[in-house]
């Protein structure tokens, strides 16, 4: 560790949080990520130490306190807080006190301010914004998760968003993963290594695909085709504007969820934009064999013709063609309750032999949780997803599994759970109530036929 | 100099003699020492004239409407843009010609462009209602800041020197809380 971080860090077991921002901007200039590597290895290291309950929820303040100046540090507040997001994908590895926290604070980037943009629009596209657009907002009007949205007009009049990265941002993330590989290095002897591992090379896939824009511009552009003349829109984006840091695509008009809520919308309504965003992740899912790392209210707009706009293609990972096999085969048995197939699939993602090697504890905390996550699915006619018992008894089954889940799972096991509970949360956000077995099945057969 | 300059880069600045860059230009040794007198004096004024050009840009992209901080940093992305033919080289040719230990450089042509940079600087502190005072505390701090930057960036590997675009947007920050007296340490 560098010596100045290490340095910082000592000096915040005993000093206050320096209270301005140029304070904790010049103290902060050169750490960068690295406090976030140090916590993250403590976080690890954690996991194997014996510690009273009292000097565990020391440790937990002094985290929450570091975590606090880390979200000072400019740019690469993003960047804190999407290495955040993807290693809550992983509470087998930081803790579930770490997820919490991160995703408790709110860590937003301040925006890039408009002579930053032109410098990187100069590098990546060769030109100004204001020679490239025919109109172009200097200031952003979206934030995203490493980068900012601005309104601009091209030319022939077409209204498009235009995403910017922001710089070095990759580059700062990719450096952490690295660091957390020579991390996971200490502790190679230790139960689950291989596991884990495993779980931050994935991870690390998942990332650096979103932090390239063309691959998000492709893989919109994929959806777009398969949603074109039904009621989700997808943007078509432009590829002669478009790089691995600059994003332009076709601006959708609509409201996102927060304010389409904020109108007090008819129950008709809630459902229809229910079923709408199922109907995409679920074709998506199906059509694709692919599924979303990262799935947040932020992805949909609530048009005013109730048409629902599909905008965020970022994170995502990509079946194998075994797994998804193998991943349909499961579905299956758990739709017809099959318990002995169930637990055939549970020991194959927990890569054991035959289903005598699980730990019966752990396989039966699995089975509740499968048997929740299906309920909408073998539920016959429309499926309150508003209803309080469902959503409480998936929220505790979650908890439970991120206090006694362990490492040995395969990786899609934990994106398939994090989409899941996405889903289900952006439903009880809508207070929705629809016939969501239909639209799954109908496109489970579509994709075998 | 067109030429002298494609020799530091063809055969690095270190190795190009005044021999070679005579020889190129198929002139005498010591008639190239009438003009400048030494080889780093000839890389200083290379670099000096890009920052010149460098302003020049500033000047015409600036549209008056930026924040201080925004200003600064257009400026000196600007230089920064203006100069990168000569990055791989700049670091030991500002060591001589602009030496952060010299209170005024030794070397005319970085002493000149030393000037000229921070009468830019100057011009923008006013447009932006602050008092620019020669040799004052905030502008030997803005010197200090400057060549960090130029330093960091000579060694930047990474794509298009992003990793120095965000330095230099700290930088600006800094420097514009220092100036408008925000520096307040935090009070228990």
């Amino acid at each position: 560790m560098h010596p100045l971080t290490k340095t910082l860090l000592l000096k915040e077991q005993t000093k206050k949080i320096p209270a301005t921002s140029f304070m904790r901007l010049w103290c902060l200039g050169n750490s960068q990520a690295r406090i976030a590597a140090y916590y993250l290895d403590y976080a690890i290291r954690k996991n194997f130490l014996h510690g009273d309950d009292q000097q565990k929820a020391l440790n937990q303040t002094k985290l929450k306190a570091a975590l606090q100046l880390l979200g000072t540090m400019g740019y690469l507040r993003g960047a804190i807080m999407k290495v955040g997001q993807l290693f809550a994908n992983l509470p087998q590895i930081i803790g579930p006190e770490l997820v919490e926290i991160f995703e408790s604070l709110q860590f937003e980037a301040p925006p890039m301010h408009y002579s930053m943009i032109r410098e990187v629009f100069l590098d990546e596209l060769g030109k100004e914004p204001d020679e490239v657009f025919a109109q172009f907002e200097k200031r952003a009007f979206a934030a995203a998760s490493l980068g900012q949205v601005h309104r601009a007009r091209l030319h022939d009049g077409t209204e498009v968003a235009v995403k910017i990265q922001y710089p070095d941002i990759a580059r700062t993330i990719t450096s952490d993963f690295k660091t957390m590989g020579m991390l996971l290095q200490t502790m190679r002897l230790k139960k689950d290594f291989q596991y884990l591992k495993a779980h931050v090379l994935d991870a690390r896939e998942v990332f650096l695909r979103e932090v390239d824009y063309l691959s998000e511009a492709s893989y919109m552009e994929k959806n777009r085709q398969i949603f074109t003349g039904t009621d989700i829109v997808v943007p078509r984006y432009f590829p002669d504007l478009t790089t691995k840091k600059v994003l332009t695509m076709e601006r959708l008009p609509g409201q996102h969820l927060q304010s389409f809520l904020a109108q007090n919308p008819s129950q008709d309504k809630r459902n229809h934009f229910g079923e709408l965003i199922s109907r995409s992740l679920v074709q998506s899912f199906f059509r694709f064999r692919t599924i979303y790392a990262d799935l947040h209210p932020g992805n949909f707009l609530f048009m005013e013709d109730g048409r629902l706009g599909f905008i965020d293609f970022g994170c995502f990972q990509q079946f194998s063609q075994e797994r998804w096999r193998f991943e349909q085969e499961s579905e299956k048995a758990m739709f017809c309750h099959d318990r002995d197939k169930t637990l055939q699939f549970l020991a194959r993602i927990s890569f054991h032999k035959s289903t005598d090697e699980l730990d019966p504890n752990w396989a039966e905390m699995m089975l509740r949780q499968v048997q929740w996550v299906i309920r909408p699915i073998v539920a016959e006619g429309s499926f309150d997803f508003a209803d309080k018992d469902y959503v409480a008894e998936g929220v505790s089954l979650f908890k439970e599994l991120m206090q006694n889940g362990n490492g040995r799972v395969d990786c899609f096991y934990n994106w398939t759970n994090r989409a899941i509970l996405g889903h289900r949360s952006l439903m009880y956000r809508l207070q929705c109530k629809f016939d969501y077995r239909s639209i799954y099945l109908h496109e489970m057969r579509q994709a075998r036929e | 100099m067109e030429r002298a300059a494609a020799l530091f880069n063809e055969l690095g600045y270190e190795k190009t003699t005044t021999r070679d860059i005579s020889k190129a230009c198929g002139m005498a040794k010591g008639t190239l020492f009438n003009y400048f007198s030494s080889k780093e004096t000839l890389a200083m004024t290379l670099v000096a004239e890009a920052m010149e050009t460098g302003r020049d840009i500033y000047l015409q992209r600036r549209t008056g409407e930026e924040s201080f901080v925004e200003d600064m940093f257009l400026f000196v992305a600007s230089e920064l843009r203006a100069l990168r033919p000569f990055r791989c080289y700049i670091g030991p040719v500002l060591e001589s010609g602009m030496s952060v230990f010299a209170k005024h450089s030794i070397c005319p042509a970085g002493e000149k462009a030393r000037q000229a940079h921070l009468n830019t600087v100057g011009s923008i502190l006013t447009s932006h209602n602050y008092e620019m005072i020669k040799d004052s505390i905030a502008l030997t701090l803005y010197w200090s800041l400057y060549l960090g930057i130029l330093a960091h960036w000579s060694k930047d590997t990474s794509p298009h020197q992003q990793e120095s675009l965000t330095l230099l947007d700290y930088t600006m920050k800094v420097f514009a809380l220092t100036i408008s007296g925000d520096m307040t340490p935090p009070q228990d």
